[in-house]
C-alpha cells in the first residue's frame, strides 16, 4: 500500500494533463468535473493510506517511499522520495480534502468564465505542487514543491489578467515571495554544507547530535523562518496577502487561506528538531508570529472590503500558529493549521457566495439584511465566525486554546505572549462579528439593480458550505485538551514526529512535566479569562454594528489619527512606496531623467527593483556604442586586474 | 655567436645594396622623360591627393587581401622545403603534409575565383 | 640531430575533420549548383553535426593524445565537444524562420558556422597554447564573417565591424600572455608549464601572462569589464548566430580558462580565488541590472548572457571538480534553453527587414500561439533559475560547488542576482500571457525544422531539470579528466 503513494499525487498531475489536451473547446463544466474527480481520488487513496498507517504502530510510523534516483553528484545525493509519518499525513489530508470541497465549489463559481479550463489547470497543478511540498522527505524536493505553489499562487492571482491591477498583486506576490524563497534556498546551502545531506532524517539526526544553541543551527533555522514568514506573510513580508485578494475567491480560500500559507508552519514543524536546539530562532519565530497575530488582528478592525477583512485574518491566524510552533507546542500549531483551514476556507467561501450574490462587490458598507435572502451561506458563515472566535464546542475554541496554554506555559512560552494572543482572539471576535452584523443584519444598503439581483447561490456551491460548517463544528473533538477531560488524539498521533524535539527538551529542562500537575487549574483559569475576553468583544460588536448606531463614526472620530493609522494599514504599503521605491524614482528621475523609460519606472513598483533600475541607468550611460569607449573599458580592466597582481 | 649571425649580416647587406643599386644603375641608363602623372607620389596605385574619405572600389581590397593570404601562405613552403629531404627518410608522410596543405588551400583559391573575386568588372 | 616522426592518430579528431569535411562541401557545392534548395545544405550540415556527434560518442571509451603533444582528447574535451555539436545543431535548426530566409540558408552560412563549430572543436581539445590559439583564431573569424551577414542592415555590419576590432584587442593580450607564459617557462603545453614552474620559480613573468590569457578569454565569455561589446554584437548579429555565440564561444571560454586555473597555472602560482570572485560579482550584477532596463529582448537576453557568465565563475572561482562538472552541466542547459529563447526570437521576425524585438511584441501570444509561448515560458523559467527546470538544478549545482570551496559571500551575491534576474525573464512571460495587443502579432506558421530545435530544447531543458542522473554522471567522469 504505501508502495503507491505516488498515485496521490499523480492524480491532480493526470487532471491537468487531461484538461491541458482536451478541455480548452469544452464550454461546459467537464474541466471542473475532471478536476474535481481527480482531486477527490487523491483525497481516497490519502484516506485509505491514513488507516494503513494506523495499523502500524505508534513509533514505526515513518515511511519512506523512494521514487527514484534524482541527483548524484559526488557526495550530493538526492532522491525523489516520499516520507509519511503522522505530520505529512495530516497535511495530506487537509490539502486534498479541502482542496476536493473547494474544486467542486469552484465548479459553481467559475462557471461561464471565459478561463474555466485554464483555471482548473493551475488548481490542479497546485494541488500537485502542495503535495510535492508535504511529501517530501528531503529539502531540495520540498523546495521545487515549495516553487511550484508559488508559481500557481502567482498565477492565480493574476487570472483575470485583464485587469492591470491583478496582475501587479500577482507580481507583487511573486517578488516578495523570492525575497522569502531567497532565505530557504541559503538554509538549504547551509545545510548541506553542515551535514552534507539533505535528507530530513539524516539532517535531523544528525543535528539532534549537537549542542543547543549551536551557530550554524541558528542561523539555519532563522534562514528557514526568513523563507516560512514569506510564504505564510509574517511581519514584514506579509504585504502582499492582502493583495492576493485579487484573484478568484476559491483561490483565496484554497492557496491563501487553508493550504499554501500555511506550508511555513508546517516547515518549521518538519524541522522541529532545529528549532529545539536554536532557542534563539525559535523564540524569534514566536514572537514574529505573536506580533503579526495582533498587528493584523487591529487592522482587521477597520477594513470594509469582506475579503480584505478575511484576509487579514488569515495574516493573524498564521501568527497564531507560528506563537504554537515557536513556544515548542509543533502539535498545537499543527491542530491550529487543520482547524484553521475548514474554518478559514468555509469563510472565504461564504464570502464568495456572498459576491456572488451581490454581483460580485466587496465593500461591507453596502451590504447587510442578506440573513434572510441567502439564509445557507449565513448559518454556516456564522458557524465558522463562531469556530474562529474560538467559542467553546466549535474546533476553533480547542485549537486556539491549547495554543494559548502553550504560549503561557510551553517550554519557550511566557505570560507576555499569552497576553497578545489573548488580545487578538478578542479582537479577531470583534472583527468577524462585525463582519456578520455588517453583511446580515441590519438592512441592505445596496442599490435596486444589485438588490434586485440578490439570490442564493447554487447546491454546488452551498453544499460544499454545509460539508465545511459540519467540519468546523467537529473537527476540533479529535484534540480536547485532558483538562477538559479529553485525551488529545490529535496530538498523540502527532507525537512520534516531534518525540526527538521532546527528548531533546527533556535533557535540555529536567521534569519539564511537573508543570502539568499544577496547571490544571490555571489553564481552567486562563481559558475562562481567554472566553469572557471572547464574549465581551462579541457584545461590543453587537453595540457597534448590530443595530443602526453612530458609535462607529463617534468612536473613529474620537480616536481621530490612531483610526486613520490602524485604517490605512499602518501605512506599510505607502511606507514601503516612499522610503524605498519613491525616492529611487525622484533620484534618478532627476540625475538621469534622460534615460528615463516610463514603461519601466511603471513596471518597476517594486522598491528592490526601482533600485536597481537606478542603478543600471547609470552604468548604460557608459554604454555608449563608441568601440573606442569599449576598447577603454578594457584596458582599464586589465589594468585593474595586473595592479591586483602586483600590489 | 656571431658566425650564427652572419647569414643575416649578409642579407641585410645584400638587400641595402641592391636597393640602392638599383636606384643609382636605372637612373644612370634609363631614359628619363617625365609626365605629371610620374612625377607624382606611388601609393600603390591609389591617387595621393584629395580628399581622405573617398570610396575606393572594393575589388581593390579583395584582390590587395587575396594576394597577402596567398604570399603569406607560400612562406610555409620555405621551411618544408628546407627539411624535405631529411624527414623523408621517415616515410611519405612529410609529402603527404604538404598535398594536404595546398589542397585546403586550393579549395581556398577556387572558392574565391567562383565567388568572383579575380574578376575586376 | 635525431629525426621522429610525429604520432598522428587521426581517430582522436575524427569528429573535427567531419565536421571540416561537411564545411568545405557546404562551401564548394553551392558554387557548381546555385539552385540547391536550403533544406538540402542544412541537411548537409546536420548529418555532418549528427556523424561528428556519434563519433564523440565512439571516442568517449577510447580518449587519448596524440599529434606529439598538440592534441588531448580526454573527457572534459569530449563532453565540450558534445555540447558545441548540440549547439550547432539547434542553431542550424532555428536558421530556418523568416526573416533569415533572405539573409542566411546560404551554404556560405552553414559553412562558415561549422567552420566556427571546427574551431571550438580544436580549442578545446588541446592543452597546447598555439594550438588554442589556432582554434580561436579559425572560430573567431568565421565569427566576424557571421556577425556581419545580414549585410544590407547597418547594425549587423556594426556588429561585425565592432567584434572584429575587439576581438583582434582580446586575441592581442591572449599572445601576448602566452609569449610571456613561453618566456618564463620556455614551454607551451599546460602540464609542461606546471612542471617548469614547479621546478624553478618563473617570477613575474608567468602569473603576468597567465592573467593576460585569463584577459584574452574574459573577452569571448562576455565578462565584465571586457563585455562592453556584447549588447551590440549581439543585437546586430543574425538571430541564430547571436545564439550560436552566445552559447558555443562562451562554453569555449571556460573551457580554456577551467584548464588555465587548475592545470597551467594551479593557485599554488597566482591565488585565482579572488580575482574570479571578484569578476563573478561584477560580472552577475553588471549584467542583471542592465538586463533589466532594456526594452529590446534581445539585447535583454545580451545581458543576461553577460549574468549567466557570471553565474559559471563563481562555480570556477571554486576551483574544484564539482565546479567544472557543475559549469558543464550548466553550459549544457544554457545552449538548450538560451539558443531556444533566441529560436523564438527568430521566429517572430516578419520577412523583409524588420524584427519585432520589444517586449509589447510578445503581447497576447500565450494563447494565439500556444506551443510556442509554452516553450518560451519554459526557457524563461529556466533562465531564471525556478525549478523544475534545468535552470534551477543547474544553478544549485554551481552553487553549491562554490559552497564547498567556502565562497559563502559570493554565494550569496549570486542567489541574490539570480533573485533579481527573475524579474525581467518574468516580464516577458507577463507579456506572453497577461497583456492584450492591441495590434494582436501575426508570427505566422513556424518552419518544421524551428519547431523540431524548439521540442529538442524543451525536453532538454525539463529532462535536466527533473533527472539529472546520468548526465551528470558523465559529467563528473569528465570534470576529473587530464586534471
Amino acid at each position: 500500500m504505501f508502495d503507491l503513494v505516488w498515485l496521490i499525487p499523480l492524480f491532480p498531475l493526470l487532471g491537468l494533463i487531461i484538461n491541458a489536451l482536451t478541455g480548452w473547446k469544452s464550454a461546459g463544466v467537464r474541466p471542473g468535473v475532471i478536476a474535481s474527480a481527480a482531486v477527490g481520488l487523491s483525497f481516497a487513496a490519502a484516506v485509505a493510506l491514513f488507516f494503513e498507517l494506523l495499523r502500524l504502530p505508534a513509533a514505526d510510523r515513518l515511511v519512506e517511499v523512494p521514487l527514484f534516483k534524482w541527483i548524484a553528484a559526488g557526495a550530493l545525493s538526492t532522491e525523489i522520495a516520499f516520507q509519511i509519518d503522522p505530520l505529512s499525513m495530516v497535511m495530506i489530508l487537509v490539502v486534498t480534502g479541502v482542496s476536493f470541497i473547494i474544486h467542486i465549489y469552484a465548479i459553481g463559481y467559475m462557471h461561464g468564465d471565459r478561463g474555466f479550463n485554464r483555471f482548473f489547470i493551475f488548481l490542479n497543478l497546485f494541488v500537485f505542487a502542495m503535495l510535492i511540498l508535504v511529501t517530501a522527505n528531503n529539502f531540495l524536493m520540498m523546495f521545487i514543491g515549495w516553487e511550484g505553489v508559488g508559481l500557481c499562487s502567482y498565477l492565480l492571482i493574476g487570472f483575470w489578467y485583464q485587469d492591470d491591477y491583478n496582475a501587479y498583486a500577482g507580481r507583487k506576490a511573486f517578488v516578495v515571495n523570492r525575497i522569502g524563497d531567497f532565505g530557504f534556498l541559503l538554509a538549504i546551502f547551509l545545510i548541506y554544507a553542515t551535514f552534507r545531506t539533505l535528507d530530513f532524517t539524516e539532517v535531523f539526526s544528525q543535528a539532534a547530535a549537537m549542542p543547543i544553541g549551536a551557530g550554524v543551527l541558528t542561523a539555519i533555522a532563522l534562514l528557514l523562518f526568513v523563507g516560512a514568514a514569506g510564504k505564510s506573510a509574517q511581519l514584514p513580508l506579509y504585504v502582499w496577502l492582502p493583495d492576493a485578494m485579487a484573484g478568484p475567491t476559491p483561490v483565496s480560500a484554497l492557496i491563501h487561506a487553508a493550504t499554501m500559507v500555511t506550508a511555513g508552519v508546517y516547515m518549521v514543524a518538519r524541522a522541529n528538531v532545529i528549532y529545539t536546539l536554536a532557542p534563539t530562532a525559535a523564540a524569534v519565530v514566536a514572537i514574529v508570529g505573536a506580533l503579526t497575530a495582533l498587528y493584523a488582528a487591529t487592522i482587521g478592525l477597520t477594513q470594509f472590503d469582506i475579503k480584505r477583512v478575511l484576509a487579514y485574518s488569515t495574516i493573524s491566524q498564521l501568527g497564531y500558529m507560528f506563537i504554537g510552533v515557536g513556544v515548542g507546542a509543533f502539535a498545537a500549531g499543527i491542530f491550529h493549521l487543520m482547524t484553521h483551514a475548514f474554518f478559514k476556507a468555509l469563510l472565504f467561501m461564504a464570502a464568495g457566495s456572498v459576491m456572488h450574490a451581490m454581483s460580485n462587490q466587496t465593500d461591507m458598507r453596502i451590504m447587510g439584511g442578506l440573513r434572510t435572502k441567502m439564509p445557507r451561506t449565513f448559518w454556516t458563515m456564522l458557524i465558522g465566525t463562531l469556530a474562529i472566535a474560538g467559542i467553546p464546542g466549535f474546533s476553533g475554541f480547542f485549537s486556539k486554546d491549547e495554543i494559548l496554554w502553550q504560549a503561557w506555559s510551553g517550554a519557550h512560552g511566557a505570560p507576555w505572549l499569552w497576553l497578545i494572543g489573548a488580545v487578538a482572539a478578542a479582537l479577531t471576535t470583534f472583527y468577524m462579528f462585525r463582519l456578520i452584523f455588517m453583511t446580515f443584519f441590519g438592512t441592505l444598503r445596496a442599490d435596486d439593480k444589485t438588490a434586485h439581483h440578490l439570490h442564493e447561490s447554487p447546491g454546488v456551491m452551498t453544499w460544499p458550505l454545509i460539508i465545511l460548517a459540519v467540519l468546523s463544528l467537529i473537527g476540533g473533538y479529535v484534540g480536547i485538551p485532558a483538562v477538559l477531560g479529553g485525551s488529545n488524539h490529535f496530538e498523540h498521533f502527532l507525537a512520534p514526529v516531534f518525540a526527538a524535539s521532546a527528548e531533546l527538551r527533556g535533557v535540555a529542562a529536567h521534569g519539564g512535566a511537573e508543570g502539568h500537575a499544577t496547571g490544571h487549574s490555571l489553564e481552567l483559569l486562563l481559558m475562562g479569562i481567554v472566553l469572557v475576553l471572547v464574549l465581551f468583544s462579541l457584545w461590543l460588536a453587537w453595540r457597534y454594528y448590530g443595530r443602526k448606531s453612530d458609535l462607529p463614526a463617534r468612536t473613529a472620530a474620537r480616536l481621530g489619527g490612531a483610526y486613520r493609522l490602524v485604517f490605512n494599514k499602518y501605512y506599510v504599503d505607502e511606507f514601503y512606496d516612499a522610503v524605498i521605491a519613491r525616492p529611487l524614482h525622484r533620484i534618478s528621475e532627476s540625475a538621469l531623467w534622460r534615460f528615463i523609460d516610463v514603461r519601466i519606472i511603471d513596471g518597476s513598483i517594486n522598491g528592490t527593483a526601482a533600485l536597481i533600475g537606478a542603478g543600471a541607468r547609470a552604468l548604460s550611460a557608459l554604454q555608449t556604442g563608441v568601440v573606442q569607449n569599449y576598447a577603454l573599458a578594457f584596458v582599464f580592466g586589465v589594468i585593474a586586474l595586473l595592479v591586483y597582481l602586483f600590489v | 655567436m656571431l658566425h650564427d649571425l652572419m647569414p643575416i649580416l649578409l642579407l641585410f647587406a645584400v638587400s641595402a645594396i641592391l636597393g640602392v643599386a638599383i636606384l643609382i644603375l636605372t637612373n644612370l641608363f634609363g631614359p628619363s622623360r617625365p609626365n605629371p602623372v610620374k612625377l607624382s607620389t606611388y601609393e600603390s596605385g591609389k591617387i595621393p591627393i584629395g580628399g581622405p574619405r573617398i570610396r575606393f572600389s572594393i575589388r581593390f581590397y579583395i584582390i590587395a587581401m587575396l594576394f597577402v593570404l596567398f604570399d603569406i601562405e607560400l612562406v610555409f613552403f620555405y621551411p618544408w622545403a628546407v627539411v624535405y629531404r631529411q624527414y623523408l627518410s621517415l616515410g611519405s608522410f612529410i609529402f603527404w603534409e604538404m598535398i594536404l596543405f595546398i589542397g585546403l588551400l586550393l579549395v581556398g583559391y577556387f572558392y574565391a575565383w567562383k565567388k568572383g573575386a579575380l574578376e575586376w568588372e | 640531430m635525431e629525426l621522429s616522426a610525429p604520432l598522428i592518430q587521426l581517430d582522436l579528431i575524427t569528429p573535427q575533420l567531419i565536421v571540416l569535411a561537411a564545411a568545405i562541401l557546404l562551401l564548394l557545392l553551392p558554387l557548381f549548383w546555385r539552385s540547391l534548395r536550403r533544406e538540402f545544405l542544412a541537411a548537409i550540415a546536420l548529418a555532418g553535426i549528427a556523424a561528428a556527434l556519434a563519433a564523440t560518442f565512439w571516442l568517449w571509451s577510447r580518449p587519448g593524445w596524440g599529434f606529439a603533444g598538440m592534441v588531448t582528447v580526454d573527457r572534459f574535451a569530449l563532453a565540450f565537444q558534445a555540447l558545441f555539436l548540440l549547439g550547432g545543431l539547434l542553431t542550424v535548426l532555428i536558421s530556418f524562420n523568416r526573416i533569415e530566409e533572405e539573409y542566411v540558408q546560404h551554404g556560405d552560412f552553414f559553412g562558415l558556422l561549422l567552420l566556427a563549430l571546427f574551431g571550438l572543436m580544436v580549442m578545446t581539445s588541446t592543452t597546447h597554447f598555439l594550438v588554442i590559439f589556432l582554434g580561436l583564431e579559425i572560430l573567431s573569424i568565421a565569427l566576424y564573417v557571421l556577425a556581419g551577414y545580414r549585410k544590407m542592415r547597418v547594425d549587423s555590419l556594426e556588429a561585425a565591424l565592432k567584434y572584429l576590432l575587439l576581438g583582434a584587442f582580446a586575441t592581442g593580450f591572449f599572445l601576448y600572455g602566452v609569449a610571456l607564459i613561453y618566456g618564463a617557462t620556455g614551454q607551451l603545453e599546460m602540464a609542461h608549464i606546471r612542471e617548469a614552474a614547479a621546478a624553478g620559480g618563473a617570477g613575474w613573468l608567468l602569473p603576468a601572462g597567465a592573467l593576460l590569457v585569463l584577459i584574452g578569454f574574459a573577452f569571448k565569455a562576455a565578462l565584465v569589464p571586457f563585455h562592453m561589446w556584447t549588447p551590440d554584437v549581439y543585437q546586430g548579429a543574425p538571430t541564430p548566430v547571436t545564439a550560436f555565440m552566445s552559447t558555443g564561444t562562451k562554453a569555449a571560454a571556460f573551457a580554456v580558462l577551467a584548464r588555465l586555473v587548475s592545470i597551467a597555472v594551479p593557485v599554488e602560482t597566482i591565488a585565482w580565488g579572488p580575482v574570479l570572485a571578484v569578476l563573478a560579482v561584477l560580472t552577475m550584477t553588471v549584467g542583471n541590472f542592465m538586463a533589466i532596463v532594456q526594452s529590446n529582448v534581445k539585447r535583454m537576453l545580451a545581458y543576461s548572457s553577460i549574468a549567466h557568465a557570471g553565474y559559471l565563475l563563481v562555480a570556477l572561482a571554486a576551483g574544484n571538480a564539482a565546479g567544472r562538472s557543475a559549469i558543464l552541466y550548466y553550459l549544457l542547459i544554457y545552449t538548450l534553453m538560451n539558443i531556444g529563447a533566441f529560436g523564438v526570437i527568430a521566429w517572430l521576425g516578419r520577412s523583409g527587414r524588420e524584427e519585432r524585438l520589444t517586449f509589447e511584441s510578445y503581447r497576447g501570444l500565450g494563447y494565439r500561439y500556444p506551443f510556442v509561448s509554452l516553450a518560451m515560458a519554459a526557457f524563461m523559467f529556466s533562465l531564471a533559475g525556478i525549478p523544475p527546470t534545468g535552470g534551477f538544478l543547474g544553478k544549485f549545482f554551481l552553487f553549491a560547488a562554490a559552497v564547498r570551496a567556502e565562497y559563502i559571500p559570493l554565494v550569496v551575491i549570486a542567489v541574490l542576482n539570480a533573485v533579481v534576474s527573475v524579474f525581467y525573464y518574468m516580464r516577458l512571460v507577463v507579456n506572453l500571457y497577461m497583456r492584450e495587443a492591441e495590434e494582436p502579432a501575426e508570427a505566422g506558421k513556424a518552419h518544421p525544422l524551428l519547431i523540431a530545435a524548439l521540442v529538442i530544447a524543451l525536453i532538454g531543458v525539463v529532462w535536466l531539470g527533473v533527472a539529472p542522473g546520468g548526465v551528470l554522471g558523465a559529467f563528473n567522469a569528465a570534470a576529473t579528466a587530464g586534471m
